[in-house]
């Protein structure tokens, strides 16, 4: 359960094509990839896929063996990697298949300033402001409230003064850190205690961090160098078919066949669902990228 | 139209009717100023670092292309220029602030070729001026946790500048650390709760015989 909530919490991450990282250099079989997102959107046992920049040619799959999301170089090493294989290409999940594949629509899709290709069916080029989501580019930058203020602005210009909704800033927590560090929060170092459990403020009143005053929502597996500013009201999920195991006949525990037909002594199950996430409001949320990761990451 | 002087509304010198906009305005008390003060000290303006606001009295400049449209919602007039609009939302509520100094936002060279947009060719800076004496951010909703009002005390002003005051002294270490530990303990948690409903599913005892014994 907590492998298929991590593999699909990664997957929202991206801009709904599944790609998972971007290689910076190969080394026999193992690949420093480029941050964002470095390594952070894999897991060890992963079935992978390998295309070129372009995410038109296919180069093969292999196995993750190891992955580093923690340290600087940001390394992962596969089992056998497919020939062909050159810095600047892409890592997709298992399962996609063919040129420009889609995956689940992640917040780095609707979350978009482009002007062209197309939205949830919709052209860019002809809804160009409607459907692009402000950006305040941080080139590099550490976060300042300058640029958080400025994206939030940028909010309320778009959709008039007052019409502002409920922001989250959604961000990963090296840019969480980043903000305690500017000094104008109340460090989660004040809100742990030693048992390990949340020591909230004891008071009457809620101990909620926040960015200017839009509470902050932190996450492993987001980009570390953005903060997303998204209003959830406009957020859902399409539900075909609820999360559950999978199920044929009452049974939901499968045996496995070895290579001589006979049973092997494992079994087998799967979780399944159907879902897209949509957004009905790109407009209403904005976005910082670019940002410089604290020292230390 | 009538003149203006006939309507005996106000005039400026540029001949504009005066708008007065109308806000639900509030001062921190004194006592809740002194209290900030002493627990935060001043700035090198001799200013309090630490301040209380009311929403609806906290304005910032705001600069681009504004839309003024009418009670029918139709467009009124577009302009380019700079707006001092509520700073935070919610707008009904106490904010606590914290001073922070110029360099803070950078050279002012950097501050303009960051926030400066351009819209019908007039280019305006979007977040006003350079904060040339620095600027007072945003630390602190006063609010209960459904969102509810909270009154602005004393107590409970200084409370939240001292706890500011004491995660300031941590290392970029330990911040890292506790954030960390808070991670964790988020994914123990939606475990359990997720195997909590897996298992509430099950039979009881997992489907195992029930056995009486005598």
């Amino acid at each position: 359960m907590k492998q298929f909530r991590a593999f699909l919490d990664k997957i929202l991450q991206t801009a709904g094509n599944g790609v998972l990282g971007t290689v910076g250099s190969v080394s026999g079989t193992t690949l420093t990839m480029n941050t964002p997102p470095g390594a952070a959107l894999v897991y060890v046992g992963q079935t992978i896929q390998i295309y070129d920049t372009t995410i038109t040619t296919n180069r093969g799959s292999c196995n993750v063996v190891a992955a580093d999301p923690i340290s600087t170089t940001q390394t992962i090493t596969v089992d056998s990697l497919p020939a062909g294989t050159i810095a600047t290409d892409v890592i997709v999940h298992d399962g996609l298949s063919g040129a420009q594949p889609t995956s689940l629509f992640g917040i780095k899709y609707h979350q978009n300033n482009a002007t062209t290709g197309t939205w949830m069916n919709l052209n860019r080029a002809t809804y160009p402001q409607q459907l692009q989501t402000p950006r305040v580019n941080a080139a590099n930058s550490a976060l300042v409230p300058g640029y958080v203020r400025l994206a939030i602005n940028k909010v309320r210009k778009a959709l008039g003064i007052g019409q502002l909704g409920k922001l989250i800033a959604y961000t990963s927590v090296e840019q969480e850190h980043a903000w305690e560090n500017l000094g104008i929060t109340i460090s989660q170092v004040i809100k742990e205690n030693a048992s390990g459990t949340a020591n909230d403020l004891d008071l009457l009143f809620s101990g909620r961090k926040t960015m200017s005053g839009v509470p902050i929502k932190s996450s492993i597996n987001a980009d570390q160098t953005r903060v997303d500013f998204l209003d959830l009201s406009h957020w859902g999920r399409a539900v075909m078919k609820d999360i559950d195991y999978f199920e044929v006949g009452d049974q939901t525990v499968f045996p496995i066949y070895g290579t001589s037909g006979g049973l092997s002594a494992a079994f087998i199950f799967y979780f399944d669902t159907g879902f897209q996430v949509f957004s009905d409001s790109p407009r209403s949320g904005a976005y910082i990228d670019g940002l410089a990761r604290p020292i230390g990451y | 139209m009538s003149a203006p002087w006939a309507t005996g509304l106000p005039l400026d010198n540029t001949n504009h009717l005066a708008i007065r906009i109308i806000r639900e305005q509030h001062e921190a008390p004194e006592a809740v100023r002194r209290r900030l003060e002493i627990a935060g000290g001043r700035n090198r303006f001799g200013e309090a670092n630490y301040r209380a606001v009311w929403g609806w009295s906290r304005l910032a400049w705001v600069g681009g292309k504004w839309e003024d449209r009418n009670s029918a919602g139709e467009l009124v007039r577009e302009c380019v220029e700079l707006r001092r609009v509520p700073k935070y939302e919610p707008h009904d509520r106490w904010h606590i602030e914290r001073w922070l100094p110029p360099e803070a936002y950078g050279s002012p060279r950097a501050w303009y070729a960051q926030t400066v947009e351009r819209a019908d060719g007039v280019s305006v800076p979007a977040l006003g001026p350079y904060p040339e004496r620095g600027e007072y951010e945003h630390c602190f909703t006063l609010e209960g946790p459904g969102g509810e009002f909270v009154q602005l005390t004393p107590t409970v002003a200084e409370y939240i500048a001292c706890a500011i005051e004491a995660g300031r002294h941590a290392s970029a270490g330990e911040r890292r650390k506790a954030i960390e530990e808070r991670e964790r303990r988020s994914e123990r948690d939606y475990d359990n709760w997720a195997w909590d409903v897996l298992d509430s599913g099950c039979p009881a005892f997992h489907g195992l015989p029930f056995v009486s014994c005598l």
